[in-house]
């Protein structure tokens, strides 16, 4: 039996395998596009885990290019894994799926990123969740951005529009591209979250502005509206039976500071972001109240380069963040007797040191918090507490200036998530502990 | 003898040119120039040599914007710029967008 499970998680990794075959990158047509290695933008010589000037490439609107000719900027990603869970989950991990030990085909991308015009560049993502078997518009982020001066100083300015809250942000702390980069889809996840930490992506479009001066202060504020169910039924969302109304205008801000140092080998930045939703719980509006969340976030970087001459230096890179979320729950009290009022904290801290940018270890702890709300918190214990640790090793064999493959690139990763406690208990949590061995294949048409 | 006299002063006045005329050497490292601003004279060179390991681009933008792009620049190499008109020129890799420096030219 294990060495039939085996051999399904060996065909799904040889699958997606098969299927890198073209010229790849980083997202690779951005690095066909600038004529750099994966390992230029990315720690680790693979996405999402910027470095400066991947930073730098979003910030100026995904335009950077070698000014050689380039064929469309399309890409495209499989991500194949195989999940073993301390204990089974009944009923089967997903739909479709056995108890535990399951291989997978977690999702293929296409994106169309890169540029369009000399400021206009995109990153659109298309799904398909091989979970879920579904497909749909995901991570979105369309950017229009000049640079200039002001004061004398120098100044990037840009306008975006996205679907995702963070998906626009240009640091690994926050929701959207954050750590873990990758994590199974067949293992057990906490219940609660704040409404920043992905729950309202892709359920929202956003216009938004935003600017660096002098390299040091960065500002972004934006303002979203909920999809109607039409338009996220044909963005490839189902079911959407019970899923929250978006009501009125989601005002969003960003704001930080970063200062590189001792040579530029050393980066640190502090910010705050956050946002003010209200929404009908189950899209049921008939009470004519609403619940309304305000989240307001702290955030932390530390990136140490050792080598700056070299993309493929050692470096050391850290992210954390800290989430509050205020919950004013009328409707909620009204229909299900929920309390009125509420709170969720989440904080998460990881980091990472990459070797060669080949070998990257990296460790996250992360906690998440709030007042017992009975009728709000579907849990055995009213409480939505959770905590725990993320341990990841990957292994990035091509993306670097030398490397002898320039056609595509992988990462394999081993990842173990432990609980210590899980939607408010200690007892058993560690039956939710995964183990997660992820294929990640890039390649550029 | 007539052709001496016009000869000397030709050959005199080049080999000036030849001594005045510098070379000024700018590195490119960690993505960025050694230098946010250098000061020439009209007829100098300027080398720009890319101690890094990925490749980079060389723009030269004059006050009017118009830009001469140098090609590109693999690890090691160099690129020269002759600056022989007087002016203020932005000097940019367009695959690093930050990376930029300006030249004065006098």
């Amino acid at each position: 039996m294990r060495v039939c499970q085996c051999l399904k998680a060996a065909c799904a990794v040889v699958a997606a395998l098969c299927g890198g075959i073209g010229n790849a990158g980083a997202v690779p047509s951005f690095a066909d596009q600038t004529g750099q290695p994966c390992a230029a933008c990315h720690v680790g010589a693979f996405g999402p885990q910027l470095k400066p000037f991947g930073r730098e490439f979003k910030l100026y609107g995904y335009v950077s290019t070698d000014g050689t000719p380039h064929g469309p900027p399309v890409s495209m990603t499989i991500q194949s894994s195989f999940t073993h869970t301390n204990a089974d989950q009944p009923g089967g991990a997903a739909h479709w799926f056995a108890p535990n030990d399951n291989p997978a085909l977690d999702q293929a991308s296409i994106y169309l990123a890169g540029r369009w015009a000399p400021h206009l560049g995109s990153f659109v993502q298309i799904t398909y969740d091989g979970v879920a078997r579904t497909a749909g518009l995901d991570n979105t982020d369309i950017r229009y951005a000049k640079d200039g001066n002001l004061w004398d100083r120098d100044l990037v300015w840009g306008i975006d529009v996205n679907n995702a809250p963070t998906v626009e942000d240009l640091w690994n702390s926050t929701p959207i591209w954050g750590f873990p980069y990758n994590r199974s889809k067949l293992a057990p996840t906490q219940l609660a979250a704040t409404l920043i930490d992905g729950a309202l992506a892709h359920n929202v479009v956003g216009a938004g502005a935003y600017t660096l001066l002098d390299d040091t202060v960065y500002l972004h504020v934006a303002l979203y509206g909920g999809l109607s169910r039409d338009t996220r039924n044909d963005l490839g969302e189902v079911p959407l039976a019970g899923t929250n109304t978006l009501v009125g205008a989601i005002p969003y801000w960003r704001l930080a500071l970063q200062r590189s140092f001792d040579g530029d080998r050393q980066y640190a930045q502090i910010g705050t972001y956050g946002l003010h939703a209200s929404l009908y719980p189950g899209g049921d509006g008939s009470a004519g109240r609403t619940d309304s969340f305000t989240d307001i976030a702290f955030d932390a970087n530390y990136q140490w380069i050792f080598d700056t001459k070299s993309v493929v230096s050692d470096m050391i890179s850290a992210h954390a963040t800290w989430i509050h979320e205020d919950q004013r729950l009328s409707a909620s009290n009204v229909h299900g007797g929920a309390n009125r009022n509420g709170n969720l904290d989440t904080g998460r801290a990881d980091i990472s040191y990459s070797i060669g940018a080949t070998w990257t270890p990296s460790v996250q702890y992360f906690q998440t918090s709030g007042a017992p709300n009975p009728m709000y918190f579907a849990v055995p214990s009213a409480v939505p507490n959770s905590a725990g640790f993320v341990g990841e090793i990957a292994f990035v064999p091509w993306g670097k200036p030398d490397s002898t493959w320039k056609a595509g690139n992988i990462r394999l990763s081993v990842q173990y998530v432990a609980y210590t406690r899980f939607n408010g208990s200690t007892n058993h949590a560690s039956d939710n502990n995964a183990l997660f061995l992820s294929l990640w294949t890039a390649f550029h048409f | 003898m007539r052709q001496l006299w016009i000869v000397a002063p030709a050959t005199l006045f080049l080999a000036a040119g030849v001594c005045f005329a510098a070379a000024t050497e700018i590195d490119q490292v960690g993505q960025k120039f050694s230098q946010t601003t250098l000061a020439v004279v009209a007829g100098d060179t300027v080398h720009f040599v890319n101690h890094d390991d990925v490749t980079h681009n060389i723009n030269v933008i004059d006050a009017d914007d118009n830009a001469v792009d140098k090609g590109l620049q693999k690890p090691g190499d160099t690129i020269d710029q002759l600056f022989d008109k007087a002016g203020k020129f932005v000097v940019r890799c367009s695959i690093h967008p930050k990376m930029k420096m300006t030249v004065v030219v006098k």
